[in-house]
């Protein structure tokens, strides 16, 4: 018989996991300052301080990696380190004096600090070809083309106000892409082709109907065989019957791309949460660097730079400014798959005679 | 010539190198090694090369192994088998050195030596490994603690912000309510038993961290219905200081206009605050959030995938959130229940929500909650809407008829 | 009163074994038709939970993901029979 399993203990106890400053101060935060881009003090009731290195991640990242942050922790930060919601690192150290050695030997092994107040803060991301079965793009890659560009936008608070980037490689958006700064999507535009090698072998033809959202496969026959066929005006790309049955591949490397969106938040400061909104509708992948992509996110960069005021985001500046406006100055085309045809799409429909000419 | 051009050019360049990353696990495995083949080949031929397996998991459990295969095993044996699994990570993404040792002594031993910190969702996510090793990373972080998180049609693995650990914004104990949720609901979380996957994620102040509101089919972000708290001597500094223009910084961002300054003297009229946390972002050391705190509790939000993408909408515009937190399991409870009852595989709460109509949707979750004896009470709220409704299609629950006199 | 839930769990195979390759059965399809069934008896949904964990613990059902989750009768799905098929190779 098997031994005695353990299951259920569910998440471990983050009190064994906190910096002890942090345990001992849990709850009674008076107030935190950006030292410098990168690291952040947080200063409690009583007095004490709690220093924070956040450092640049690829979310990707190697045990061997993780290790060396470990062994920082442990040198100079009594042991605790966290990650942020962005996915960067943070060591976290009581004493002051030991921020500049932790950013010292971060940088010796190739780590930059920043991505606080007004930077372009890490890209949100989703697992592309390292890992996805329905990715139409890579994540990581197309990440490091666009952050080796906009890279001293992380290090240093030039822009107006926070940037916050995401990229999910399709629609069914593993990562929050519909409501950032920017971001890149992942589109497929083609439906799935069958193949009819070995199908009725390889997947169940019931299970594989079923699959599908929208109940766009439908049986056929073929040379006298069960098969199936796409109603392809029913197909939304998510890839679902390709999870049920590896012969309905979504992948097309003559149709997949990327798309580009701007002005979502999440956060209440200010103006109400927002989705992000079509800017460009088609972008080919082009590996290793996606030029045509990194382009399009440092346009918007550019114009955000010169337009936003102070604290604004992407999208309030638009706003402000304009469809319009943001259009002609970062010379993207308007195109019909710019106005919204699906539920709802009339809520966006201009009504109005305010118009900026 | 290198057999992976494309790949090697992602070494260069400032930003830290996801293919060092794969470059330095390959140092030990050859699944890792492989990983940087079949991505070359990704490359080379702009399309993935993975396959979804549906069925692989550890015993017992429905949820925290995610099966991948790659498309041509015989030229990439190394990641023949490529499955994720996913670790329940602590609230607040916090480590020590030595908890996370665990998780990279195993991860090591049995695996590919990649990760993700963190999922999309929450969990510390172990990049690659076969069936066989399975099981056996499941026994050995469960005998050091930990436990697998959420995958399928089930409660996924709640997170949250930083919270009371290190922000003075928190109103609400975001580390403790995930922890709590967690573990309450473990059979939930490890079981799948759901129409669909449900999320939860914990903010604790409307700045909203952890995207929740974009993020968590359950949004609870952190609120307070009193004053903001104004250290007037503060304010004096922040003048004195000359480091931010408040009236063009501050005052003139306000969306409802509600603070009045002088060029001294800070005053807000709270009744017609919104708290959307900008005066307190900018002079953090002069302003604080009240004493009555709470949360507002949001309710939909979801990607593309059926019905089209929605953010998170007011359900229960303030709630007092005290451990053990048993007003807000009884509320996630009714959720459950009604959409349990009738909602369809793969429609998210939001869509469903939508599809019975919010206002039929709260009564019905009301109704529950008093046949549960709840003290929650569920009742339509002009706070729910941006408006009151502009169509006049309205459904009425029941009409008069002629009495005759007979 | 009290039902005896490896009856239930007896029931539920069934119901899942008829189907098979045919259709499939979410965790909650199976728990509504037992509540149903044995709705004079009292049974909650908590008892079908108890029930499906005495199925799946003993690998009789396993939990699958194929576009939402079910459960099923083991087997060999299409993605690991394909890579099963090339390692023969």
């Amino acid at each position: 018989m098997a031994e005695e399993r353990i299951t259920d203990q569910g998440a471990k106890d983050y009190k064994e996991m906190l910096h002890p400053v942090m345990l001992k101060n849990y709850g009674q935060w008076k107030y935190h300052e950006i030292l410098k881009p990168g690291v952040l003090v947080h200063v409690a009731e009583s007095g004490d301080k709690i220093y924070s290195v956040r450092v640049a991640s690829p979310r990707l990242l190697s045990t061997k990696s993780i290790r060396f942050f470990m062994s920082i922790a442990d040198k100079y930060g009594e042991g605790y380190l966290r990650f942020t919601t962005r996915n960067n690192v943070e060591i976290l150290t009581d004493k002051e004096e030991n921020v500049e050695s932790i950013i010292k030997d971060l940088a010796d092994d190739g780590w930059p600090i920043g991505g606080t107040g007004r930077t372009a803060s890490n890209v949100v991301h989703t697992q592309g070809w390292v890992h996805c079965h329905t990715s139409a793009t890579d994540a990581s890659g197309v990440v490091k083309a666009i952050m080796d560009e906009v890279f001293d936008d992380f290090v240093a608070e030039n822009l107006p106000g926070k940037l916050k980037m995401a990229l999910a490689c399709c629609l069914n958006m593993c990562g929050a892409v519909h409501a950032s700064d920017i971001s890149v999507l992942g589109i497929h535009r083609r439906p799935p082709t069958v193949d009819y090698n070995m199908l009725g072998q390889i997947c169940e033809i019931p299970t594989t109907i079923a699959s599908c959202p929208t109940g766009a496969i439908r049986q056929d026959i073929v040379d006298g065989v069960k098969a199936m066929k796409i109603v392809e005006d029913q197909c939304m790309y998510c890839g679902a019957c390709y999870t049920a049955c590896p012969n309905m591949p979504l992948a097309d490397p003559l149709n997949d791309g990327c798309s580009i969106w701007v002005g979502g938040k999440i956060a209440n400061a200010r103006t109400k949460p927002a989705f992000t909104k079509l800017v460009v509708p088609y972008l080919p992948n082009n590996p290793p660097r996606w030029p045509e992509v990194v382009d399009a996110v440092k346009k918007i960069i550019q114009v955000y730079k010169d337009n936003a005021k102070k604290w604004e985001r992407v999208g309030e500046m638009i706003e402000r400014i304009g469809w319009a406006k943001f259009f002609k100055l970062t010379g993207f085309e308007f195109t019909k798959y710019h106005i919204d045809d699906y539920k709802l799409a009339t809520k966006s429909y201009n009504t109005s005679a305010h118009l900026r000419f | 010539m290198s057999d992976t051009p494309m790949i090697d050019e992602l070494e260069k360049g400032p930003w830290p190198s996801f293919v060092r990353e794969i470059r330095r696990a390959g140092e030990q495995s050859a699944t890792a090694r492989d990983l940087i083949n079949i991505l070359e080949l990704s490359y080379k031929d702009k399309k993935t090369h993975w396959k979804h397996g549906g069925v692989v998991g550890v015993r017992g459990y429905g949820a925290g192994v995610i099966g991948r295969y790659v498309d041509m095993p015989e030229q990439f044996p190394g990641v023949a088998h490529f499955h994720t699994v996913r670790v329940n990570q602590t609230s607040g993404f916090v480590y020590s050195t030595k908890g996370l040792g665990e998780i990279m002594d195993i991860w090591d031993k049995r695996g590919s030596g990649m990760t993700n910190l963190h999922g999309s969702t929450g969990d510390m996510v172990l990049l690659g490994t076969n069936s066989d090793e399975l099981d056996p990373i499941f026994t050995d972080i469960s005998q050091k603690g930990w436990d697998l998180g959420g995958s399928g049609s089930d409660l996924r693995t709640p997170s949250c912000c930083i919270g009371p650990a290190r922000c003075e914004y928190a109103t609400i104990d975001t580390l403790a309510i995930t922890r709590e949720l967690t573990n309450y609901y473990q059979d939930e979380l490890h079981r799948p038993a759901f129409p669909y996957k449900f999320k939860i994620k914990v903010a604790g102040c409307p700045n909203d961290c952890v995207a929740s509101v974009a993020r968590a089919d359950l949004s609870i972000i952190g609120t307070w219905k009193d004053d903001i708290k104004i250290d007037q001597a503060e304010v004096d500094n922040y003048v004195a200081g000359g480091g931010i223009d408040i009236m063009k910084e501050v005052v003139m961002l306000c969306p409802t206009q509600c603070i009045d300054f002088d060029g001294k003297k800070m005053e807000i009229d709270n009744s017609n605050c919104v708290r959307c946390m900008h005066c307190i972002n900018k002079m953090t050391k002069a302003l604080s959030v009240g004493d009555e705190k709470g949360a507002t509790i949001l309710l939909g939000a979801k990607a593309p995938i059926v019905e089209g993408a929605m953010l998170a909408s007011v359900i229960v515009p303030f709630m007092e959130l005290e451990e053990p937190f048993d007003n807000l399991k009884e509320l996630i409870e009714a959720f459950w229940e009604v959409w349990d009852e009738d909602g369809k595989n793969k429609e998210r709460i939001g869509e469903f929500m939508e599809r019975m109509g919010k206002g039929e949707f709260v009564e019905e979750v009301g109704r529950i909650l008093e046949e549960n004896d709840s003290e929650v009470k569920l009742v339509s709220d002009v706070d729910m809407v941006f408006h009151p409704r502009e169509n006049p299609y309205i459904f009425y629950d029941e009409y008069l008829e002629e009495v005759s006199d007979e | 009163m009290a039902v005896d839930l490896n009856q239930v769990a007896e029931d539920m195979f069934k119901m899942v074994e008829e189907v098979h390759g045919v259709k499939k059965y979410k965790p909650g399809d199976v728990f509504k038709a037992m509540v149903k069934k044995y709705k004079d008896e009292g049974l909650t949904k908590k008892d079908c939970k108890a029930a499906m964990r005495i199925l799946i613990d003993s690998e009789r059902l396993v939990y699958t993901y194929f576009n939402g989750s079910w459960v099923e009768l083991p087997g060999v799905e299409g993605a690991a029979k394909a890579a099963e098929e090339a390692a023969k190779k």
